[in-house]
């Protein structure tokens, strides 16, 4: 008993002890315990952010920045740590997800995100020293409606992907009038078989029946006995369609400014840009913070890391800016098992007015949309041959759904009345079955992409003043030399923000009582000093649009007159301001 | 799309004799017509409104950056007959262009009033919905003190990039109540004067051995320091740049994003919310009246050009403009981020777009010009100047002309300046800008153009002010305004009979026996334009047709769909026949009713009798 009270009395004096967990399987109990097994429908992931808020009052808070079609909150949940300074001296990373309704893993790696930051935050060097220098703006559901829907209503794995304004999908004059039916009431959306024997296009396969299987045209004049009718549902207005108009029926991943284009060229960019309520909010939220030096969007599914440009018509992005985004997404190609790093439009489809574009090429910032979840992973080894066999792709994902899921994945084909073909069959996987991991790897899936921003947040801005120095030039002249060193990867202004003039040149300055600054500039001889682009004018204020390159440094010379101290600063919009201070001898 | 620098040359390249040539009193005339300040221009619409509640509803279709209200007026039916087609007429998109302003109000006007034979038969069958200005911010710096052309009125930016915004915009340096343009002596400046009118500025030609000599600005000080002049002002985005039809992101002038600036999304909004609009007139800069849009097929990669059938409409109903305003005035800007070009592009509405005046190229013809100088008697200068010198002693009036008195040059008459011009034949072509003023000698506006003074500039130096007057482009003469007005109006007026409308022009039910008739119905369109255009049809913006047969209890469809969809109905009599079977055991009338989003709801009866 003396001996507890002894250690309890160690701890205290060595200040509370600290609650984070470690990342290695034997570590402490996390402060704020979430079951990472399972997904969370709208007020369940704003529940276990305000559970974390609630544990780390000093370093989450948040605030609604607007609100969707259906009125619910747009919450984006700010990490800061205030006794570092505010969180808009930082470099911030932007980190979102679900702005597909049905994509909901997105919200839930955003989640997993600030938790690991926080249980991690005094214990982990790393992640304190990310914590104390960045901030970061966590928005988990950009589609709220959508994801209420999805969990709520009965839907497939890529229904409610829209937000939930009615549209006339039809053009009928009604909206929203005839979207699926849950015929059977399981809470799903199935597909639905109508037996037609000897005037069908598919079989059952006889090894398993769960199968459908097209019957190829053959010798014998043998058809199949079973065609499609399509997905679960019926002509619920009566024109002869089925499931034609369903909720909404649009995509605000097509609504973003940066190379926008309308309805007809690409389904679901709405009449004009930023239309949907959700995403101009978000829209004026980022303009409105130009310390935004990373942006995060999470997606399903394929496995993809994905940066723009969306359309070729774009051309190339600049080489300085595609080195740090090939280094950042070879990095995520290591963390992420089957994911590949991919240009957009080159590698996947073109894409007007998408997020991760608009991020680049309209704020300047380095973006990323990850496409989270690959089958491969249901059974990683079999699945690395080159061609891709849809018909054992099939079969696997039976035998997984019979092997490790105790048959849950799939609700197999049963009678159902239907009110215009008959009888008929209603099945199918599962709507989180397929572009959502399986339970038991969800954790996994949301750390690696957690870890994958992780690395992104490191990488932006910072800058420090290398070296200091004044050297006597004679006739009581002398000059001073600074050079600030950026020692993260991304440039405190990419490339494209130079070109583009997106937000501020970065300002070089000295300062001093007894200073007279009779000449400035930068460097571009590290071996001659005389090599200066000598500023025009306000010598003691240089401007740069370049700024600091990553993994770079600036090298900048003053001819000042004088005595006494000095301070030289860096100044950016995407780092936090660097100083240091000088004396005149 | 204009340059910041073709702009400030217009601003900037010409200004007033007026105010040494005492303007002869014109008579103000029943029918002149004024530019009206906000206040003025919403005390008129509510008045109006007040004036005739039966066929007009005013109300607010956005507010402004400033928090002013941009007002739409609708004449005509009720909102519950929503399905007849409507026109919009959407005015003064910019800052500068307030005369505008003023057709639409009159037209307005005209029609709330129904006065005439045009409006009655306009209304009779079409909605009237003016938007008289949207660009109600820029607008009122027509009426400030001093007198600037202001086009930008959104979103501003640190365009001198220092880290400060707004801290150097442009002003009136020499005190004459005018923003208008310095030149400056300078070896690096590429400007010279025109050889054929020495008052004009055209950019050196190196390749023909000419020599810069003139260094150009808008007229405003340094007061950041930078060695650049007026260079950051307050606002930098153009309202008709900020639409999302070819925006040009990047552009200083497009804003932060398309549809940022208040105007521009509240207009798409409203033309979002209405289904009834067929089509919009606009009056302003953008013209696709008088000089043809390009043209492209149709097909679903982002548009180049009207589509080719809708082009040929266009140019027909171009051509009935030039009938009934006489106005041969071309455009002044592309639809690069405009509201014409999303409205057409992106929405299928038929957009007309008619310049109503610009500062003429050619000299009137003999007979009408310049009538012993009858001046304008409210030419912007002038006005500014009066306004300036009673406003404030700070610049006496006495001291000004004298200062301008200075400057012979200037005070000889246009026709001794033609024969100065003479002896030699100059080495280029007259420049727009000296045809410009050609007229403004030829027809006594004189306050068009100040003429260049030296000043003593404080941080450039020496410097002359002068140039084209604010607003001398765009603001027709006061003895053309009426006319202007009243043919604009008529050209509004004729466009209904143009509007789509489906007509039931057969309905017929044949016995085929067994209690089964056959109906047959013929859907036709009398009026020019098509039920829809191919940009509408390509945008899915308006809706089909849709004709829906009634039939009575017991009745059975054998054939055909309840409900029809008719996506296209060409103009001029275009037709579209529809087929049911019915099986009908009682004597009924069958009921066939054709609704549509903005070409009228119709229906019709045919009797069966087993």
């Amino acid at each position: 008993m003396i001996v507890v009270a002894l250690a309890l009395a160690a701890l205290a004096a060595q200040g509370p002890q600290p609650s984070g967990f470690a990342g290695t399987a034997a570590g402490k109990a996390p402060k704020v315990e979430i079951p990472w097994n399972r997904l969370y429908d709208y007020e369940g992931i704003h529940g276990l952010m305000d559970r974390l808020e609630a544990a780390y009052p000093k370093l989450v808070s948040h605030r609604v920045i607007g609100h969707s079609v259906e009125n619910r909150e747009l919450r984006v949940y700010t990490l800061n740590q205030p006794s570092t300074g505010k969180d808009t001296e930082k470099p911030a990373m932007w980190i979102d997800g679900n702005v597909h309704g049905n994509e909901v893993q997105g919200s839930e790696a955003v989640v997993y995100t600030a938790w690991y930051l926080l249980e991690n935050y005094g214990t982990n060097e790393r992640i304190t020293e990310l914590v104390d220098g960045s901030t970061f703006y966590f928005l988990p559901m950009v589609n709220p409606d959508g994801r209420a829907s999805w969990f709520r209503d009965a839907h497939d794995s890529s229904s409610s992907r829209s937000g939930r304004r009615p549209i006339d999908d039809d053009q009928d004059g009604v909206a929203d009038e005839d979207g699926a039916d849950d015929l059977d009431g399981d809470g799903h959306i199935g597909q639905m078989w109508k037996l037609v024997p000897g005037e069908g296009t598919h079989r059952r396969n006889p090894d398993d029946p769960r199968i459908f299987e097209p019957v190829a045209p053959n010798e014998f004049g043998i058809k199949g006995d079973w065609v499609s009718v399509g997905e679960e549902g019926f002509d619920n207005d009566g024109d002869g369609r089925t499931n034609e108009d369903d909720a909404g029926g649009y995509d605000m991943n097509r609504a973003w400014p940066s190379m926008w284009a309308p309805d007809f060229v690409q389904y679901g960019a709405g009449p004009y840009p930023l239309f949907w309520p959700e995403t101009r909010a978000i829209a004026r939220f980022l303009l409105e913070h130009p310390n935004l030096a990373a942006l995060q969007s999470f997606h399903n599914n394929g496995g993809m890391i994905l940066r723009g440009p969306g359309a070729k018509d774009f051309g190339e992005y600049p080489s300085e800016d595609v080195r740090v985004f090939d280094a950042i997404g070879r990095d995520g190609e290591k963390m992420l098992p089957f994911y590949k790093y991919m240009v957009i439009w080159k590698d996947l489809y073109t894409v007007w007015g998408g997020f991760a574009t608009w991020g680049y090429e309209g704020l300047g910032v380095i973006s990323f949309t990850n496409e989270m979840w690959s089958s491969d992973r249901l059974f990683p080894t079999e699945s690395r041959g080159d061609g891709f066999d849809r018909a054992s792709f099939q079969k696997q994902r039976f035998v997984f759904n019979d092997l490790l899921m105790s048959g849950d994945a799939f609700v197999d084909w049963h009678p159902v009345q239907h009110p215009f073909y008959g009888e008929v069959l209603v099945g199918g996987f599962k709507k989180d079955w397929g572009r959502v991991p399986p339970s038991f790897m969800i954790e996994e899936e949301a750390h690696r992409n957690a870890l994958f921003c992780l690395k992104h947040a490191a990488e932006m801005p910072k800058v420090v003043l290398e070296k200091l120095e004044v050297a006597p030039l004679g006739d009581g002249l002398f000059a001073v030399d600074a050079t600030f060193a950026n020692e993260h990867l991304i440039p405190t202004r990419t490339e494209r923000a130079r070109q583009m003039k997106l937000g501020l040149p970065d300002v070089f300055s000295i300062r001093g009582e007894r200073l007279e600054v009779v000449a400035g500039g930068f460097r571009t001889d590290r071996w001659r000093p005389e090599r200066i682009e000598l500023a025009e004018r306000e010598p003691a204020r240089l401007t740069s649009e370049r700024g600091i390159r990553g993994d770079g440094k600036t090298q900048v010379r003053w001819l000042v007159r004088g005595a006494g101290t000095f301070e030289v600063e860096w100044r950016g919009e995407k780092a936090r301001t660097c100083r240091g201070d000088g004396r005149l001898p | 799309m204009r340059t910041p620098m073709s702009f400030l040359a217009i601003a900037a390249l010409c200004a007033p004799l007026a105010a040494r040539v005492q303007a002869p009193v014109v008579a103000q005339d029943s029918a002149a017509v004024e530019l009206l300040d906000h206040a003025t221009l919403t005390a008129r619409l509510r008045a109006l409104a007040a004036a005739h509640p039966e066929r007009c509803a005013l109300a607010p279709i956005g507010r402004s950056r400033a928090d002013r209200d941009i007002w739409c007026l609708r004449v005509g039916a009720a909102p519950a007959e929503r399905a007849r087609p409507a026109v919009l007429v959407v005015a003064n998109l910019e800052g500068p262009e307030l005369f505008s302003s003023s057709i639409a109000l009159a037209l307005a006007e005209r029609a709330a009033s129904a006065s005439d034979d045009a409006a009655k038969g306009f209304l009779a069958n079409t909605t009237l919905y003016v938007v008289p200005r949207l660009d109600v911010d820029a607008a009122e710096a027509r009426f400030a003190k001093p007198l600037v052309e202001v086009l930008a009125t959104g979103h501003g930016i640190d365009d001198d990039r220092d880290g400060r915004s707004a801290e150097d915009p442009p002003s009136d340096v020499d005190g004459d109540g005018l923003v208008t343009s310095m030149r400056k002596l300078d070896p690096e400046g590429e400007w010279i004067e025109d050889p054929n009118e020495p008052r004009a500025l055209v950019k050196a030609d190196r390749n023909k051995g000419e020599r810069g000599k003139y260094k150009l600005y808008v007229e405003g000080r340094d007061l950041d320091h930078d060695e650049r002049v007026a260079e950051d002002a307050l606002a930098d985005t153009w309202l008709n740049a900020n639409f999302p039809f070819g925006w040009k992101e990047h552009d200083p002038h497009a804003g932060l994003f398309a549809t940022d600036e208040p105007g521009a999304r509240a207009l798409c909004d409203f033309v979002l919310e209405h289904r009834d609009l067929a089509l919009v007139v606009t009056l302003g800069g953008y013209d696709d009246l008088v000089e043809k849009p390009k043209s492209a097929k149709g097909g679903d990669g982002l548009p180049t050009g009207w589509i080719e059938g809708d082009a040929s409409l266009l140019a027909e109903l171009g051509k009935r403009y030039g009938d009934a305003t006489g106005n041969a005035t071309k455009g002044t800007r592309d639809d690069a981020g405009s509201f014409q070009g999303w409205a057409y592009h992106y929405r299928g509405l038929w957009v007309l777009a008619g310049n109503p005046w610009d500062l003429p190229l050619e000299a009137p013809k003999a007979e009408s010009a310049g009538k012993g100088g009858e001046s304008s008697a409210e030419t912007p200068a002038e006005k500014a100047t009066e306004k300036s010198d009673a406003g404030s002693g700070e610049k006496p009036t006495e001291k000004s002309d004298a200062k301008r008195a200075e400057e012979p040059d200037d005070v000889k008459s246009a026709a001794a300046r033609k024969s100065d011009t003479k002896r030699e034949k100059p080495s280029r072509e007259p420049s727009d800008d000296a045809k410009r003023l050609q007229w403004i000698d030829a027809t006594g506006e004189s306050s068009r153009f100040v003429a260049w003074r030296k000043f003593a500039h404080p941080e450039l130096g020496e410097v002359e002010i002068g140039g084209f007057a604010p607003y001398a482009r765009v603001e027709p003469p006061a003895k053309e305004r009426a006319e202007l007005v009243r043919k604009h109006g008529d050209f509004v007026l004729s466009l209904g009979a143009a509007l789509p409308r489906v007509a039931i022009v057969e309905l017929t039910a044949k016995d085929l026996g067994s209690n089964v008739w056959e109906v047959r119905a013929a859907l036709e369109n009398p009026a020019f334009l098509p039920l829809s255009s191919a940009s509408a049809r390509r945008n899915d913006a308006v809706r089909p047709a849709r004709a829906t047969l009634e039939l009575g209890d017991g009745d059975t469809l054998l054939a055909g769909s309840r409900r029809e969809l008719v996506r296209e109905l060409a103009g001029s009599g275009g037709r579209r026949e529809l087929r049911w079977l019915v099986r009908t055991r009682e004597p009924r009338a069958l009921s066939l009713e054709v609704d549509t989003d903005n070409a009228g709801i119709v229906r019709r009866n045919v009797e069966v009798a087993p």
